[in-house]
């Protein structure tokens, strides 16, 4: 290992410890880690952010002469407006912009991918061999939307579904925890092994 | 039982099961176990969707995901990595978050493309920088490709490089692969790519959003990655090896002391509320 990679597995090893140390109590050495990752993570985005999208879609094409590069540019200043009490205004018109262009590149998509493709998907799963499977899914997508028909009493056979429909809610947000759970540990597993490979091994016996 | 046993269980402190896991965790770090790991549905059709692709198809890769989630990424990307270069097919990859370009470049110098599979960059593979605004980025590489981005990863202009003159829109690309680290974003990949432009996509992301996924599971997402677990599953099916066995492993023993202690916390639960029930009875 290098000096420079000697040095970065110790400063890894120390923050990881000291972001562990939460396991604890909430400590100074925890809320120092903490503020160096949150300033770290902000100065990356700011870097990767001029350089991909300021650089590399505004500036480097307006200087070879795509002037229209100008208007995202001059979009993107505007919302700086905010800063200043008496032209705060102005910033409304870039958001306002961002807001409708938005929400037009999505709507348009939206119910063909997410309504009739999910019903189209229910009804394909009847052609595969796994029958009991494809009923299951119809059951759970009926009785769950069941569940959120508000504007009847759930009474009677709407009852016994919106029931029925929780149950399958409750299933999902369960695999949901599980995941969540799993990812945590991965992430956890991604540390360990950084500290006995890099740190340890690398760092400290110089394996 | 009696109530203060009960309590007790309902009451152990978060960081000793903390603790109690990370110990688990660490017998496979140490020690790999080499745990048997059957192959899911999803990750056969992700091998099969790409293996299956004719020669000289070119793959678009949104590349997003965050360095946060290094470990859940890393067995995914380097697996799907090493099987696109494997291949005769082309791909290039923007991202669609800061870090996806860095991960991919930090697998690239690992992999080593060029000495290992023999592949160019830039004929082969090009690697994009991060470009902002999300799904209307996405739609305008769908709709004029060359509309998004001028230069490569590097900062060099993308003029130069052969792959880039191959592609012009959506018509272009024979398959979508989406990495990211939001559970909605097959809802946006699947609005983009597959209802305007009937792409299949397949995607990488965390393990905890593959409930949001399955949905698109197989009609427009004919196979997807979810955590380290998927990532292992493509190096058994794909014959790279990489860091997926290791990872998969001790995640599953570190689950061990969370699900014994779910289970005591609820008989705590369940028991103090029993206690609590009788208590008022016998009250009344």
């Amino acid at each position: 290992m290098s000096i420079g990679e000697i040095w970065a597995a110790w400063l890894f090893a120390l923050f990881s410890i000291a972001i562990l140390s939460y396991l604890w109590k909430v400590n100074i050495v925890y809320r120092l880690a903490e503020a160096f990752s949150v300033g770290s993570l902000t100065a990356h985005t700011l870097i990767t952010t001029y350089t991909g999208t300021i650089e590399g879609v505004c500036l480097k094409p307006l200087i070879t002469g795509e002037v229209v590069r100008i208007v995202p540019l001059l979009l993107g200043l505007l919302v700086f407006t905010r800063l200043m009490r008496k032209y705060a205004w102005v910033s409304r018109y870039p958001t306002a912009i961002l807001t409708g262009v938005g929400t037009g590149v999505m709507f348009g998509a939206t119910f063909d991918a997410q309504v009739l493709s999910q019903i189209g998907m229910t009804a394909d799963a009847f052609k595969g061999a796994d029958i009991l499977g494809a009923v299951v899914i119809l059951i759970g997508m009926a009785t769950v939307l069941s569940y959120f028909i508000y504007t009847h009493e759930h009474k009677g056979p709407l009852g016994i579904s919106a029931r029925i429909g929780r149950v399958f809610a409750m299933f999902s947000f369960g695999l949901n925890f599980a995941g969540e759970l799993v990812w945590y540990l991965t992430l956890m597993v991604g540390i360990l092994i950084a500290m006995v490979d890099t740190w340890i091994k690398g760092a400290i016996l110089g394996l | 039982m009696s109530r203060s046993i009960y309590e007790k269980l309902r009451k152990i402190p978060d960081g000793y099961i903390g603790m109690i896991s990370i110990l688990f965790m660490l017998i496979p770090v140490l020690y790999p176990l080499g745990l048997p790991l059957p192959v899911s549905a999803p990750t056969k059709g992700f091998y099969q969707t790409i293996v299956n692709l004719p020669p000289g198809s070119i793959i678009c890769i949104d590349s997003g995901g965050g360095m946060a989630s290094w470990s859940e990424f890393e067995s995914s990307m380097l697996a799907m990595l090493k099987l696109l270069l494997s291949k005769p097919i082309k791909w290039f990859s923007w991202g669609t978050s800061s870090d996806g370009p860095v991960m991919t470049d930090i697998l690239l110098k690992r992999i080593d493309p060029a000495k290992t599979f023999g592949k160019v960059y830039g004929k082969d593979y090009l690697t994009l920088g991060y470009i902002g605004a999300d799904e209307m980025t996405i739609a305008a590489v769908a709709a004029n490709t060359h509309s998004v981005a001028s230069v490569d990863f590097f900062g060099k202009s993308l003029s130069q490089y052969p792959l880039w003159n191959e592609v012009n829109n959506a018509k272009d690309f024979a398959l979508i692969i989406s990495i990211s680290g939001s559970c909605t974003n097959m809802d946006v990949e699947s609005r983009q790519w597959n209802a305007i432009y009937g792409k299949k996509i397949l995607e990488i992301n965390m393990a905890c959003c593959s409930p949001m996924s399955i949905n698109y599971f197989p009609s427009i997402m004919p196979g997807g990655l979810w955590g380290a677990k998927g990532g292992t599953e493509l190096e058994v099916l794909s014959g790279f090896p990489g860091p997926g066995a290791r990872l998969t492993d001790a995640s599953n023993l570190g689950l061990i002391p969370f699900i014994v202690f779910l289970v005591l916390g609820n008989i705590g639960y369940i028991g103090t509320k029993y206690l609590m029930k009788e208590e008022e009875g016998a009250k009344k």
